[in-house]
């Protein structure tokens, strides 16, 4: 290196290049992850303006096309000042002001989002106090290597009404990738399913989302309920940790292998779920054992819900796809979980061996298995609950003691012919019958 | 994920022991236009280099036909029912057929994909998840020139009348995933007259997204593209069947496709008129009513006959060249 062009001071660079947030972030996300952070914004808008009441007449639409995307509210609008100082800075600095019990709150989503699908952005806001709109060319940007900033290009001061409110962000010169993406039906239809999951809470109380003019629909949270079982219910209030205030359901639901599971919200947003993995306690071994997932436990379900004014306190990666299984507050709960799932998966074990013992003829009736099917789904808010989970007791083996079961396989054409012989509907019949008929003339005295 | 059991699986009854294969026209007629559809593959490569995969059922229809009219010799009849074997073995009218027994997402895996293949799905039970599988094996390995057909029983969900009855979405929710069904998609569209394009535009969306991946490794000239042929609609029994399919081919093999021609043949269904389907309709008519209509064809301006309506003999006209020869005798 030629000591006229090195650097005279001593000073080794530590700045982030743009590439970094362009390229290389965007690998973190998935694009139906970025499109839900967009909309973890919104919500933030509407939980701004409605604090935790309903959502009622507040909408979120988006666009996906083969050449751009929207997504356009009518909620709060971003502020002209949080514009100015933090919605477009990368990372929030540590004095910016909280929305109390925000989902979007690592400064990183809205810009992750927008790189991740395309060249050109254009957002416009219309708040309380403010309209402004900003345009962005990701590729001019990048080549004003140390200026970061970007400019309004039109900004009114002035007071607007509430029906005037809301932010639209536009993006085109959509990745080629993406724009692929986007000319697939089968992703609308994915990226819905996948709202449905994540929003369920935010649509059951009033917001509208709409992909291309269809809106999702709400999905519920529901368990079995009759006064034979009780959902087992665990709240506490996590004073050092923010106050964060943690709820969890657990009982069981419909028998649905890819449903069962934990669900894990954050701030009424689901995080993870169904979670199936030791990240939620499936195959654990403390505080007690439980059993890995698989079909047995098709009906389990749990449902835990971390809420803070303060949303770093929540457990959650910066993507919200997965919870940081290694902070205290969610060891902590994951604990209460795997202890609250033993007794639920104590019963299952029992349904199980019940349906085999009815199937090898030693029971004459599933008795759990009907109660089961007498039980009716409900929303989780609205079950019995109790501190652990409360279910019927099997009625105990009813082999009499001197029965035993007979279990053998002949073809069907004969066990037909013999079915029509004896009169009776069933090939057990047939086996009673013919047991019966041989006894009778063979082995009677 | 859960493969769900075919409804003919449930019963336990083969659907040939159901239908009296032999008896349905509107079948036969299909099977007689796709051959037609076939033959100009010949601008692609010589047809007797193609490999046919079928669902043969114990009267092997489609097979006969290909073999003899096409002369073709790779034949691989796919087949679930293997108590039925032996029965099987004994209705094999050519020796060049070759038999596998196993479910369609099992075999076709296992076969080899180095031939151009002809496939054709011909499922008798509804649309259901396990038939994404079988369109992702083909999608994802068959070469340039191959062609994929598929068959499904479109007949509605059971519509709820009492409470507490599941919907026809909720049915349909149950035999395939709710990410597969289009985001427009509401009850309403499920009825006898829309369900039938609802099952197509999923079964066309999972074909688009399978090529979109495959073609995400493929340089530009091998990049893959789909042309639909065929789009029928037709009605042997209380089923109606829809039966949809086309041809992939590579953009270096865009000259060829576009020598094949198919537009030639009027039951074609590409472009611009791919989602409106052909209804093979087979009017009820007698030999000496159709040997009369014959001698006024292909021209249809010639002699009516009065008491049939124009409406019969439109459909007559329309298929008259397919029309299937029932003989009601046995020969010794």
């Amino acid at each position: 290196m030629s000591p006229n062009n090195a650097p005279s001071s001593n000073v080794v660079k530590g700045s982030p290049s743009k590439e970094l947030f362009i390229s290389m972030l965007t690998r973190d996300i998935s694009l139906i992850d970025a499109i839900s952070d967009l909309v973890d914004n919104c919500v933030d808008g509407a939980i701004k303006l409605k604090g935790r009441g309903k959502f009622t007449g507040l909408e979120v639409n988006i666009t996906l096309k083969e050449d751009c995307f929207i997504i356009k509210d009518n909620c709060s609008g971003i502020d002209k000042d949080l514009a100015r100082d933090n919605a477009f800075r990368f990372g929030r600095p540590s004095e910016a002001t909280q929305i109390d019990y925000s989902v979007g709150q690592f400064g990183i989503g809205m810009k992750r989002a927008l790189f991740k699908m395309g060249k050109k952005f254009e957002i416009r806001s219309v708040s309380e106090k403010a309209s402004f709109s900003i345009e962005i060319d990701v590729n001019k940007w990048s080549k004003r290597e140390d200026d970061w900033d970007f400019k309004f290009k039109e900004l009114i001061e002035e007071k607007f009404p509430l029906g005037e409110r809301g932010t639209e962000i536009i993006v085109s010169s959509l990745n080629p990738d993406v724009s692929e993406r986007f000319k697939q039906k089968n992703f609308l239809s994915e990226l819905r399913t996948k709202l449905e999951l994540q929003h369920l809470i935010n649509v059951s109380r009033g917001l509208v989302i709409k992909i291309n003019g269809y809106p999702i629909e709400s999905t519920q949270l529901k368990l079995l309920n009759s006064n034979k079982f009780k959902t087992a219910y665990w709240g506490k209030r996590f004073k050092m940790y923010g106050n964060t205030y943690v709820r969890i359901y657990a009982g069981i639901g419909e028998e649905h292998l890819d449903k069962g599971g934990w669900y894990i919200f954050c701030n009424n947003r689901l995080i993870q779920g169904p979670e199936q993995s030791i990240i939620s306690g499936w195959g654990a071994r403390t505080p007690v054992r439980i059993p890995k997932y698989h079909g047995q436990f098709s009906r389990f379900r749990g449902f835990v819900f971390f809420e803070s004014k303060a949303p770093s306190f929540l457990p959650w990666n910066t993507s919200k796809t997965s919870v940081d299984a290694d902070s205290p507050i969610f060891q902590n709960v994951r604990s209460e979980m795997v202890r609250l799932m033993r007794p639920i998966i104590n019963f299952l074990n029992k349904v199980h061996d019940e349906s085999a013992a009815y199937l090898s003829r030693i029971l004459e009736e599933k008795y759990l298995q009907e109660e089961i099917d007498s039980a009716t789904l409900k929303d989780y808010l609205h079950v019995r609950t109790s501190g652990s989970f409360i279910a019927p007791t099997p009625k105990g083996l009813v082999k009499k003691t001197n029965e035993v079961a007979i279990k053998y396989i002949r073809t069907e054409d004969r066990v037909e012919k013999l079915k029509n012989f004896f009169k009776v509907s069933s090939p057990k019949k047939v086996g009673e019958k013919t047991f019966d008929y041989t006894y009778d003339r063979e082995c009677k005295k | 994920m859960t493969i769900p059991m075919t409804e003919s699986v449930k019963n336990n009854i083969p659907s040939y022991e159901r239908i009296d294969y032999t008896l349905r026209p509107a079948k036969a007629i299909e099977r007689k236009m796709l051959c037609e559809a076939f033959r100009r593959l010949l601008n692609f490569s010589d047809l007797t280099e193609y490999r046919y995969v079928g669902f043969s059922s114990v009267f092997f229809s489609d097979f006969s036909l290909i073999h003899k009219s096409l002369g073709l010799t790779d034949m691989i009849s796919i087949e679930k029912e293997v108590k039925d074997k032996g029965r099987f073995m004994f209705n094999r009218p050519y020796k060049c057929i070759r038999l596998r027994f196993g479910y369609s997402y099992d075999v076709l895996p296992a076969i080899s994909w180095a031939k151009k293949i002809i496939l054709w799905l011909d499922y008798d039970y509804k649309l259901s998840e396990s038939m994404f599988t079988d369109i992702g094996t083909f999608i994802s390995r068959a070469q340039t020139g191959s062609v994929i057909l598929l068959t499904v029983d479109v007949t509605p969900d059971n519509l709820p009348d009492k409470e507490g009855e599941k919907s026809r979405y909720e049915q349909l929710t149950e035999r395939i995933s709710k990410a597969k069904i289009p985001i427009d998609v509401e009850e309403k569209d499920l009825d006898r007259e829309n369900y039938p394009r609802v099952c197509y535009n999923i079964i066309n969306n999972e074909l688009e997204e399978v090529l979109a991946i495959r073609n995400g490794g493929l340089e530009d000239k091998l990049k893959l593209n789909y042309k639909q042929l065929f789009n029928f609609i037709y009605k042997d029994g209380s089923s109606p069947m829809l039966t949809i399919g086309g041809v992939i081919y590579s953009n270096s093999d865009k000259d060829k496709i576009a020598k094949c021609n198919f537009k030639r043949l009027d039951f074609i269904k590409s472009e611009k008129d791919k989602f409106d389907p052909y209804r093979i309709n087979v009017p009820k008519l007698t030999f000496r009513e159709m040997r009369h209509l014959d001698k006024t064809l292909p021209s249809s301006k010639g002699e009516k006959l009065r008491f049939l309506s124009k409406e019969m003999i439109d459909d007559y006209s329309k298929i008259y060249r397919f029309f299937p020869n029932f003989v009601e005798a046995e020969i010794h």
